[in-house]
């Protein structure tokens, strides 16, 4: 998995957490808002209403994806994922000076995995450059 | 499977409505256009590069996804850099 991948071969000089944020397609969203690939699958869920379910889903969701990152879990009130803007999906890439210095265009279609470990290139060369 | 590598918002949109994207969620054009009105008007306010990234705190998952009662805090400026990927199941 990609992001795995990505996670094991910087993860010794970035910190990584996956944060999980209310889902993208539950089955009681606008007009069932199932995708095809979804079906197939078999993963179905409604949005969770409180946060037990939540974790609940994301429990599943990291043993059947098999993600090795850290994870969190944002609240109810969707806090985090406001804040990011992060819906359905994103990815960022945060400096040590706390600013960001990559981010992804709005998932599904701007979740582009390929773009985020090219950040982390730059940013780290550009690190070691100055070091030396 | 098609694979997914569209670089924005727009072409995204426009791929849709030509493949009637609302026929495959089972609502009408109308709800599926108001429906990405909004999602296009909310990106707006991603934080965009060089922005400070929004402090947050969150509860902690253990490696088998269980909950663990612990709270992350993410401050900002530290020693390493930090990268995120936000998701979920569906």
């Amino acid at each position: 998995m990609r992001i795995n991948e990505i996670y094991n071969t910087y993860k010794n000089d970035i910190d990584f957490y996956c944060i999980y944020v209310k889902e993208a397609h539950p089955e009681d969203g606008i007009g069932g808002f199932r995708t095809a690939r979804n079906v197939d699958a078999g993963i179905s869920f409604n949005q969770p209403t409180n946060i037990e379910e939540r974790a609940e889903v994301a429990e599943v969701c990291m043993l059947r994806m098999e993600l090795e990152l850290p994870m969190l879990l944002d609240d109810m009130e969707d806090t985090i994922e406001q804040a990011y803007v992060a819906w359905p999906d994103r990815l960022f890439l945060i400096g040590t000076d706390g600013r960001v210095v990559w981010r992804s265009e709005m998932g599904p279609y701007g979740f582009n995995t390929n773009d985020w470990e090219q950040a982390m290139k730059d940013l780290l060369g550009s690190r070691q450059a100055a070091a030396e | 499977m098609e694979p997914i590598r569209i670089e924005s918002f727009d072409q995204a949109l426009e791929r849709m409505i030509k493949h009637k994207h609302w026929e495959r969620w089972n609502i009408t054009e109308a709800e599926f256009m108001e429906y990405m009105d909004k999602k296009h008007a909310r990106d707006a306010n991603v934080p965009q590069v060089g922005d400070p990234a929004p402090h947050f705190k969150a509860e902690r998952l253990d490696a088998k996804g269980k909950r663990t009662g612990e709270t992350f805090r993410f401050e900002g400026a530290g020693g390493r850099p930090v990268a995120f990927v936000f998701g979920s199941y569906t």
